[in-house]
């Protein structure tokens, strides 16, 4: 897995490449806009750190500049800014995950392991919590070594659970994730769904929190 | 407390009754001479006429004439040719041609002596001088009436005027009461009227170097806070690094991690409290539903929630204001993490959204151990710390900066939001509601 760190402070990105290395990534470094675009033409990494804050150009406009190149590189912006605002124009500029400074190097390793699944390319696509565990590539769900049937929504529900343990899904942004727009959605489906996955694999697999949504606790 | 339109308003119809009163007495005095003269003028021209009478044989007064005028008619030898029965048989005033005052028949009258060169008698006319005065009384009386009744009138058109005049410093005056205590923008007066052009440019002169000063320290703390994001990334990522390397290290690393966190969080806190001016704040405003708003916190706190066993619960129902709501999720945030913060390990938290009597309201509850009455309207202030600053479940101090219920206030007062501090439904714990007005500008 190859990354592209854009960042003009020397010293976090050489510590940054010092813990993605140690976390098995083959990492490279360029301190300017310009730089990390001409690296993007020539030798295309697999996922780019970037950095808003740039010494030559706007981070945001570095962003634009990539997607003309690569529409569906993986770019995971990193900034100082933390307003609703800036979140969004970044999203809204075509990146794939927002990190606030400072961020914890975990936090970081979980979002780079969701592009890098994305992406298709992990070396282990299974996610194992507890006696849990779900293959991203082969859709396969393992509960205490035995093979599960699940839904197709049950296994995405599941999914979108297990790839952010530890953290609450709030009830609308799994429904979101569930359904697309079309879609009607029964006012008590979700429910159904979450009632199916805790007859299959045990009732406190999945918590509720009550009034926000479901979680699944970090194994 | 003194009005400027009452003092005036007092002060002009003084000035108006004075002027008034002075002109009604040199009017009277002056009308008095006049009807004087008028009067006299005609005692003469009465007196002629009747020299000019040729014989006074059955003759008779007219009876009304008679009343209010007398005369007589004297010879040169001293006899009394003819007399109005009201005047007496004997002389009622010295035989001298002119003006002159005598008593008879128990009145005071005004008596004009003329001899008639034609027929050589002595002609004596009175008047009586009380009929005088009441007639020039009457006059004069006319003509000052008007003018004392126009006094309320000349009242009620000046508290009008005044009124009209002082207009521009009504509005200004409205317009710096509605203002908010951190609203700098400058004030607005159409057509100010030369005495008030002066203190508007004071005013909005003061306004606007308060303003660059208040948004320089602000922009400053931002700045800062900023600034220091990266060092601390750097930090964070480095002492990853050497824990990586030397994984022996932990627990004194501990220490390490702590005080980083802290300073982090220090430095977030120090840009919520300062992040935007309240314009912008108010230009953002858009719909916000808080039951969502509190999914989405608690969402991103769950963690925090989990490392301390705690539960939690959103009760309610979809409650939309209008808000900035980024503001709004820092106030939830600030109040949710100081309600794990302070409540024991194990123990429950619940945040609750909804109406009542209008107004859209949330409440976050915790099962810490409250503040006490006295202590709660400190716990706003900035850097202020409860001194027993402990949390009930594992006696380690609660970390925190200070500035967690000041950043909930600023914003609440941004928002004409009212904070109330109250027991919670639990066994222990600081209940803390914030109440939407719903009455602020957009």
């Amino acid at each position: 897995m190859q990354l592209l760190i854009v960042e003009d402070d020397p010293s976090l990105a050489s510590g940054l490449q010092r813990a993605l290395q140690n976390e098995g990534f083959a990492v490279n470094h360029v301190g300017t806009g310009n730089h990390a675009l001409q690296v993007i033409k020539t030798e295309t990494p697999d996922i780019v750190i970037l950095d808003l804050g740039l010494p030559d150009m706007d981070g945001l406009h570095v962003l634009k500049e990539i997607r003309k190149l690569q529409p569906t590189l993986p770019v995971l912006l990193l900034t100082a800014r933390d307003t609703l605002d800036d979140k969004v124009a970044g999203l809204d500029s075509g990146a794939d995950d927002y990190l606030a400074k400072p961020f914890d190097m975990p936090e970081l390793l979980a979002r780079l392991r969701v592009l890098e699944r994305r992406l298709g390319t992990a070396q282990s696509n299974d996610i194992e919590i507890a006696h849990v565990s779900l293959s991203t590539t082969s859709h396969l769900v393992m509960a205490n070594g035995e093979e599960l049937e699940l839904s197709k929504r049950e296994y995405m529900l599941l999914k979108a659970l297990m790839e952010n343990a530890g953290k609450v899904q709030t009830r609308s942004s799994l429904e979101s994730k569930l359904y697309s727009w079309e879609d009607e959605i029964a006012s008590n489906a979700l429910e159904v769904h979450i009632h199916n996955l805790r007859k299959k694999l045990g009732t406190d697999f999945i918590k509720t929190v009550r009034g926000v949504g479901y979680t699944v606790k970090k194994a | 407390m003194k009005s400027i339109r009452r003092y005036l308003v007092i002060i002009l119809l003084s000035a108006i009754t004075l002027v008034n009163f002075l002109s009604a007495v040199q009017g009277y005095r002056g009308g008095m001479n006049q009807a004087e003269q008028t009067f006299d003028q005609q005692m003469i021209n009465v007196a002629q006429i009747i020299a000019d009478i040729d014989s006074f044989e059955n003759h008779e007064m007219p009876e009304m004439v008679a009343d209010t005028l007398a005369y007589q008619i004297w010879t040169v030898d001293g006899a009394l040719l003819e007399r109005t029965r009201n005047a007496p048989f004997e002389l009622i005033t010295r035989l001298e041609a002119g003006f002159n005052f005598a008593n008879f028949s128990n009145y005071r009258w005004r008596t004009y002596v003329m001899f008639d060169e034609h027929h050589h008698h002595w002609v004596l006319l009175a008047q009586r001088t009380d009929i005088r005065y009441a007639m020039a009384d009457r006059i004069i009386v006319g003509s000052i009436l008007p003018i004392v009744i126009g006094i309320p009138v000349a009242g009620l058109i000046i508290w009008l005027l005044v009124g009209s005049g002082l207009s521009p410093l009504y509005k200004l005056a409205n317009q710096l009461h509605k203002k908010h205590v951190e609203d700098l923008s400058p004030l607005k007066l159409d057509n100010p009227p030369k005495e008030l052009a002066q203190v508007l440019q004071s005013v909005n002169q003061l306004m606007q170097r308060l303003s660059d000063s208040v948004t320089r320290e602000k922009r400053f703390a931002s700045d800062a806070a900023h600034e220091l994001r990266t060092p601390i990334s750097v930090l964070k990522i480095h002492l990853h690094n050497l824990l990586h390397d030397h994984p022996e290290l932990g627990s004194q690393a501990d220490e390490f991690k702590l005080s980083l966190g802290r300073l982090e969080h220090l430095v977030d806190q120090m840009l919520a409290l300062y992040r935007c001016a309240p314009d912008q704040y108010i230009a953002k405003f858009e719909t916000v539903d808080l039951y969502k708003l509190a999914q989405d916190v608690i969402a991103q706190q769950y963690q925090s929630i989990e490392q301390r066993q705690q539960s939690i619960e959103l009760l309610g129902e979809s409650v939309e204001i209008r808000a900035n709501p980024f503001a709004i999720e820092t106030l939830i945030q600030n109040l949710l993490s100081n309600a794990i913060k302070y409540s024991p390990v194990g123990s429950e938290l619940r945040i609750e959204t909804g109406t009542k009597n209008g107004r859209a309201y949330i409440r976050v509850e915790d099962s810490g151990p409250g503040i006490k009455e006295e202590n709660r309207a400190q716990v706003f202030e900035r850097f202020y710390r409860v001194i027993e600053d402990t949390d009930a479940g594992d006696n380690r101090p609660v970390t925190g900066c200070g500035l967690g219920l000041a950043i909930v206030q600023n914003i609440a007062h941004q928002h004409h939001a009212r904070i109330e501090l109250s027991d919670s439904s639990y066994d222990s714990g600081l209940a803390v509601t914030v109440i939407f007005s719903g009455d602020y500008e957009e």
